[in-house]
């Protein structure tokens, strides 16, 4: 079964208290996955996609990245050299730079809550509400008076921030 | 599915007065994973970085479980019972030859916290017992007359303003979700947020009243005066007094008229006023014309059961165990739960921690106190904590004990030692709000100089959702460094380019002789003469120029200079 949510962020939403990076943090075995970007004056956390035709996965020279059947881009720890490639490969720097424990942390859309049918770990905890797994289109969005400002990030207006 | 293995225990968060309910699953083995359950306050079981990171403090392993004596640069362990037995013989020793004080944490349940005044009544009242609470807990609580205001998000939802005293959303992250759905309901609900910097909960303000460090009191006056009078419009002079233009004063003001409910939370960083008390005080009046309620946001989870109890018991405080021992040293000094040294500088701590013959420390990990400790006994880590707490809203809250057989709490400990069962009828102490208690006069505090002729830059300290390095609960997996491995000052462009440092680069802050190193952050948002660090820095809180004056201890937002540092080799 394929899983066609995504993580959206409410870009009028998030408090910049990096709860998502905590609840990430300790349902990863301690590994820092998410990242953060700042966009003017706003920081936001960057999410892996979970691209359809992932760069990454194109990018791996040893073939440790792969699409499963969920849908989801993971990561074979067995085949995974650190080397590093899939860092620069992705287009929205979702894969953290630092080496850890000699290979890249990677998210894998807590594979496991999903499966039982809840959110990601960074999503539920979100106390802001600013992060949403959902299945949506930018049309369903629009009529929720949202717009897709960039990629998966909502914002209820254009040009402006709240 | 989780596995039939899987451990689960359900506490409360102690790390502010929300106290949300947490849910902490572990399978043996792995690391735990904590959130918060389903409904509650947030709604979505969304708990912050601070409530997550609780796990952090299951099995660590660098929890102290028996305890050590030190004499000198020597150190023997000792087991709980040899622990304790020394402890009794320090103790009588100390008592013997003077008096002896106490302080206890505020956050330790309110059981614990009546146990270990069960023992010091069992020393003939020879005992200077204390509560440690922040100085803003206790400034909030008596500005709100040592009372509590139920606050439910039903209470809210019928709030149609919200007026923000700080930055709400740094401090208590969990009450964001409930506050913005209130905001996005209807277009007519507004958000006005009055602090001394620009911080997150400024970005969503509908009408943000940027006030000048202890300038809080002004503006309230003003708006309190507007709010009492037929008047509809703000005047020039009031406009002025707060430093904004007239455009932006009325704004502000329209928003906190034109609610029918106005909801005030307010939250305090010890830099930003050093009279929180009457900004607490001149907030519940308005809250009160405008028919809506205050919402004070405290530190400690705990931190009303413990004001209850210090009132209704008369116990001292920090300030006051330090105006004591300025006059003649203690014997011996324990703290039970707490460190004051990662708080404060030496020199404001050293009739305590230098005068006392004998130091005695109970706390679950090494801290900076160690070094200096007689005798140091091992204590449970705040998830070990048992009993009850009364969060912010004046709700009983039940602590479960996890990993109980590991160490006795406080309440064992204290009773063992003083032959007394529990009795319930001690629980008054924290159910009975206190009675006697005034509206605190309005304090005048002279204004600080400092030795910097350079200095031109004001150092506030505020709050961030994100604790880091290990003054906080957590001392081995630390999370937080990769957010913040050291220390940070935000500063504004303009101000790092005078400094002569950029994004990333390192600086030093100097403040009377002392100096404190921090990497540069810059903040387009934040005013030329203004730099920010975080408080949950033991450097930070350490290099600020805390005072005791009239028996309360206070720390207004210094002058600072700042001096760029390039390592060797660099151009």
């Amino acid at each position: 079964m394929e899983i066609r949510q995504r993580v959206w962020i409410d870009m009028d939403r998030c408090i910049e208290c990096k709860s998502c990076f905590a609840a990430c943090y300790y349902g990863h075995h301690r590994q820092p996955i998410v990242n953060y970007a700042s966009i003017g004056s706003v920081t936001l956390p960057i999410i892996c996609r979970q691209c359809d035709e992932p760069t990454c996965v194109e990018a791996c020279p040893y073939e440790a990245l792969y699409r499963n059947d969920q849908g989801i881009v993971k990561r074979s720890l067995a085949l995974c050299r650190g080397c590093g490639s899939c860092v620069p490969a992705c287009p929205f720097g979702t894969i953290p730079s630092e080496m850890y424990r000699h290979q890249v942390p990677k998210c894998d859309l807590c594979e496991d809550w999903v499966l039982q049918e809840l959110p990601p770990r960074c999503v539920s905890s979100c106390p802001g509400g600013a992060l949403q797994f959902l299945e949506i289109t930018e049309n369903e969005l629009e009529q929720q008076g949202q717009f897709a400002v960039s990629g998966r990030t909502l914002s209820r207006h254009l040009w402006k921030r709240r | 599915m989780m596995t039939a293995k899987t451990m689960e225990w359900k506490t409360h968060c102690l790390f502010c007065s929300l106290c949300c309910p947490v849910e902490i699953r572990q399978q043996p083995g792995a690391a735990g994973f904590a959130c918060q359950p389903p409904g509650g306050l947030n709604g979505s079981g969304a708990l912050c970085g601070r409530g997550i990171g609780l796990v952090d403090l299951l099995d660590h392993p660098h929890q102290i479980r028996g305890g050590f004596s030190q004499q000198g640069q020597s150190r023997t362990s000792l087991s709980r019972a040899d622990a304790m037995q020394e402890f009794v013989r320090m103790t009588d020793e100390a008592l013997q030859e003077g008096s002896l004080a106490i302080l206890m944490d505020g956050n330790l349940s309110c059981e614990d916290l009546v146990a270990i005044h069960q023992w010091c009544e069992s020393k003939n009242h020879a005992v200077s017992l204390g509560v440690y609470l922040p100085p803003t807990d206790f400034d909030l609580l008596d500005g709100f007359s040592g009372d509590s205001m139920p606050f439910s998000a039903e209470d809210l939802s019928s709030c149609d303003g919200i007026l923000m005293i700080g930055n709400v959303f740094a401090t208590h992250p969990v009450l964001a979700r409930t506050l913005l759905d209130l905001k996005y309901s209807h277009p007519r609900n507004l958000f006005a947020v009055m602090d001394t910097y620009p911080g997150i909960t400024s970005t969503f303000a509908n009408s943000f009243l940027q006030v000048s460090p202890d300038g809080h009191q002004k503006a309230l006056d003003g708006i309190l005066a507007l709010c009492q009078s037929t008047e509809a419009s703000v005047s020039e002079t009031f406009a002025d007094s707060v430093g904004m233009d007239i455009i932006q004063a009325e704004k502000f003001f329209r928003v906190l008229r034109q609610s029918r409910r106005l909801g005030v939370f307010i939250t305090a960083e010890a830099t930003n006023n050093v009279d929180w008390r009457s900004v607490v005080s001149l907030a519940q009046r308005i809250a009160s014309i405008q028919g809506g309620h205050l919402w004070p946001l405290l530190v400690y989870g705990n931190a009303l059961g413990a004001y209850r109890i210090s009132r209704n018991l008369h116990l001292l405080r920090l300030e006051q165990l330090l105006e004591q021992a300025g006059k003649k040293p203690f014997t011996a000094f324990v703290q039970v739960g707490c460190d004051v040294s990662v708080a404060y500088p030496d020199e404001l701590l050293r009739p305590l921690l230098s005068n006392s013959t004998r130091q005695i420390l109970f706390t679950s990990f090494q801290s900076r106190g160690c070094s200096q400790a007689d005798l140091v006994i091992g204590f449970p880590t705040p998830v070990q904590y048992g009993g009850t707490l009364i969060n912010g809203a004046g709700a009983e809250k039940q602590l479960t004990t996890i990993h109980a057989a590991l160490l006795p709490g406080a309440k064992e400990w204290f009773l063992n030692l003083c032959g007394k069962t529990w009795a319930p009828k001690w629980q008054d102490y924290w159910r009975n709000s206190p009675a006697g208690l005034t509206q605190p006069e309005r304090l005048s505090i002279p204004a600080r100089n400092t030795a910097e002729a350079k200095a031109t830059v004001q150092l506030q300290a505020v709050a961030s959702p994100v604790h880091f390095e290990d003054g906080t609960f957590s001392h081995a997996e630390r999370w937080t460094v990769h957010m913040e491995g050291q220390g940070q000052l935000t500063l504004s462009p303009a101000l790092a380019r005078q400094a002569g440092v950029r994004n990333g680069e390192s600086l030093v802050a100097v403040l009377d002789g002392k100096e404190i190193p921090l990497v540069c952050r810059e903040d387009a948002r934040l005013k030329e003469n203004q730099a920010l660090a975080s408080m949950h820095n033991i450097a930070v809180r350490r290099f600020l120029p805390w005072e005791l004056t009239g028996g309360r201890l206070h720390c207004s937002a210094p002058m600072i200079q700042l001096k760029a540092q390039r390592e060797k080799g660099d151009i």
